[in-house]
């Protein structure tokens, strides 16, 4: 008879230890990425030096690198963490493989805010950038308490939700192209970019409030690991008589996953790809239990954005490649490299 | 009657006007395996699915040991009674052990102990499933994932099994080691149950202590196998003529069914999906 509880235990520490890998490798990806860009590289020591400020600033070094690349390696983690998480949350619940966190038109919601507030002109405290990202989040909102309403429902299923998101991003679609119809040439170039996904927008004060979201809300997304696996295996009459409420599970499980969703795509722009390959390139490598799935596909989330964006920054430098390009770029012949070798195991 | 692991009563239900259940009783003893017989649509995987509190009577009660059902919580439910649906399919390819792994949930929190995974691995030695525990649930046949999900429900421990059609999608030799497994499950486990809705009505006369044969939304008849499976019942309730004899060499019930019942009567009944 095979040692099935011997295998299982050992096969449950190779995955702690390829997540503990993964972390490693994605701080001291963070610290090399800080060390990169259009001026003066720097070694990992110099940059942990310089960011906790043991060694004397030359010039500018200590600005840069505290006011531009600590903001955009933080989003970039919390930001990838998030939004893989939110894509590994949301398949889970509605038991689809192809859900990332756009489905729910959360991010449609996010691009029509931003697209009011650059037409129409606001800005807050003379700020347009503010109103921008503002405006964006209030609609990404808007769409989560649709979301929120639509769980209250007594006959609300995994498709509805699915179908309302369709239902969203059609909308919202629609009005952004019919304000770019009468919108200015610079409007439309304004909220092209927007739309890109970019990880130059938040300032260290920005970085630092997601991040810090980000690490209050991922424990919740924790804690509903084995409801996820309930509901992933067998969907919801599985998932009752397993003793998971499928219902409330999924509606706590969207809210968490669309509010993460929103308060990223407010302050990146869209960010498409990471939510749909992040899970699924965890689910390769690690399998599919949510346990070690779901804090996997973060650190894979905050580890593809990192690179896909220290890529874009650096390789035709001083341009800027947006994130959201570099991601399809780098990440989908990568996704495609995956799935083709079927190098998945477990 | 304080020893009655099952007690339904007076179970009504209707999906939109079409009534599917319209007072039925149920009680269940320990040690017991009951049979669920009855055409397509009788109401017989709505009844299971109630048992169960996946969907909730419009009238009646259903009561596992001394509790109803509206008292307990989903997980203590899970403790009490295990439910294995028709069929199942998957979207993503888990193992099989953490499959059966599921049958633990009512019981932790998040952390699973060495006795839990013991459990799962007992449990797939029992129905023999242990070379397939490493294996992508999602690449197994219908009749083994089928089973993966019974060593799930056993991993649950509880003591009543609903079993919705155990032996659909096997060959005959898997359909009997399945049906042979149930009865081993309840006989040799204390304060154990099942209740199978099956169409093998062989089967059933074989391997359950008491039929229920349903019809139309209502319990037709209730009793051991030789007193229901007749052949006037058949032919009311399955429209087929059959005929009934004991095998001289181990005494079971035989049932042969010939044809269905003749063009006229067959005007009477309504046929929809069984739900």
């Amino acid at each position: 008879m095979p040692d099935v509880v011997g295998a299982y235990i050992e096969g449950q520490r190779k995955r702690l230890a390829s997540l503990f890998i993964a972390s490693a490798l994605t701080l001291v990806a963070a610290l090399l990425s800080m060390g990169f860009g259009s001026s003066e590289s720097l070694s990992m020591g110099a940059t942990l030096r310089l960011l906790f400020g043991l060694q004397a600033s030359e010039g500018l070094q200590r600005e840069i690198l505290l006011n531009l690349r600590l903001p955009r390696v933080l989003v970039a983690l919390a930001g990838g963490a998030a939004l893989a998480m939110a894509g590994t949350m949301m398949q889970g619940v509605l038991g689809n493989p192809l859900v990332s966190p756009l489905t729910l038109g959360v991010a449609s919601g996010a691009g029509l805010g931003a697209a009011l507030a650059i037409v129409l002109d606001i800005s807050v405290f003379g700020q347009a950038e503010f109103a921008i990202l503002g405006n964006a989040f209030l609609f990404a909102m808007m769409v989560v308490a649709i979301i929120i309403k639509l769980g209250d429902m007594s006959t609300v299923t995994a498709e509805s939700y699915i179908l309302v998101g369709i239902a969203i991003t059609f909308i919202a679609g629609a009005m952004v192209q019919t304000m770019q119809y009468f919108a200015t040439d610079a409007q439309i170039s304004q909220l092209t970019h927007w739309s890109f996904g970019s990880l130059s927008r938040p300032s260290l004060q920005h970085a630092l409030w997601i991040s810090l979201f980000v690490v209050v809300m991922l424990p919740s997304g924790l804690v509903a690991a084995w409801d996820l696996n309930t509901l992933a295996v067998g969907g919801d009459d599985f998932a009752a008589a397993t003793g998971v409420d499928p219902r409330s599970t999924r509606r706590s499980v969207l809210i968490l996953s669309a509010t993460l969703t929103a308060v990223v795509i407010s302050f990146t722009g869209i960010i498409g790809f990471l939510g749909l390959v992040a899970p699924h390139v965890s689910r390769l490598l690690v399998g599919n239990d949510y346990r070690t799935l779901l804090p996997f596909s973060a650190v894979m989330g905050a580890a593809v954005l990192l690179v896909a964006d220290t890529i874009g920054r650096t390789l035709f430098a001083p341009i800027v490649l947006p994130v959201g390009v570099m991601l399809s770029v780098i990440g989908g012949p990568f996704f495609l490299y995956l799935l083709l070798s079927r190098r998945g195991r477990a | 009657m304080s020893n009655v692991l099952l007690k339904a009563e007076r179970l009504e239900f209707s999906f939109g006007e079409r009534l599917v259940l319209n007072g039925v009783d149920l009680t269940v003893q320990p040690g017991e395996v009951v049979a669920l017989l009855g055409r397509n649509g009788a109401g017989k995987t709505t009844l299971l699915k109630m048992l169960n509190g996946l969907l909730t009577p419009a009238r009646g009660t259903v009561m596992l040991g001394n509790r109803t059902l509206d008292e307990l919580s989903l997980p203590e439910r899970a403790r009490r009674s295990a439910y294995v649906p028709q069929s199942i399919t998957s979207a993503f390819p888990m193992r099989v052990i953490d499959v059966v792994l599921l049958g633990r949930r009512p019981y932790v929190t998040w952390r699973l102990s060495k006795n839990d995974i013991k459990i799962a691995s007992d449990t797939l030695a029992t129905l023999g499933l242990d070379a397939f525990a490493f294996r992508r649930f999602t690449e197994l046949s219908g009749g083994e994932r089928q089973q993966v999900v019974m060593a799930k429900a056993l991993a649950q421990e509880a003591s009543l099994l609903l079993l919705d059609e155990p032996t659909s999608d096997l060959d005959l030799n898997n359909q009997i080691g399945v049906m042979k497994r149930i009865r081993s499950v309840v006989d040799d486990m204390d304060q154990r149950a099942a209740v199978i809705v099956m169409h093998d009505l062989n089967a059933a006369a074989a391997y359950a202590d008491r039929v229920v044969l349903m019809h139309e939304g209502r319990v037709e008849a209730v009793g051991r196998p030789e007193e229901v499976l007749t052949e006037a019942n058949l032919a009311k309730v399955f429209m087929v003529e059959a005929s009934i004899d004991v095998a001289p060499t181990d005494g079971r019930l035989r049932i042969h069914v010939h044809d269905e019942v003749s063009a006229s009567v067959m005007h009477h009944t309504k046929q929809g999906d069984e739900r």
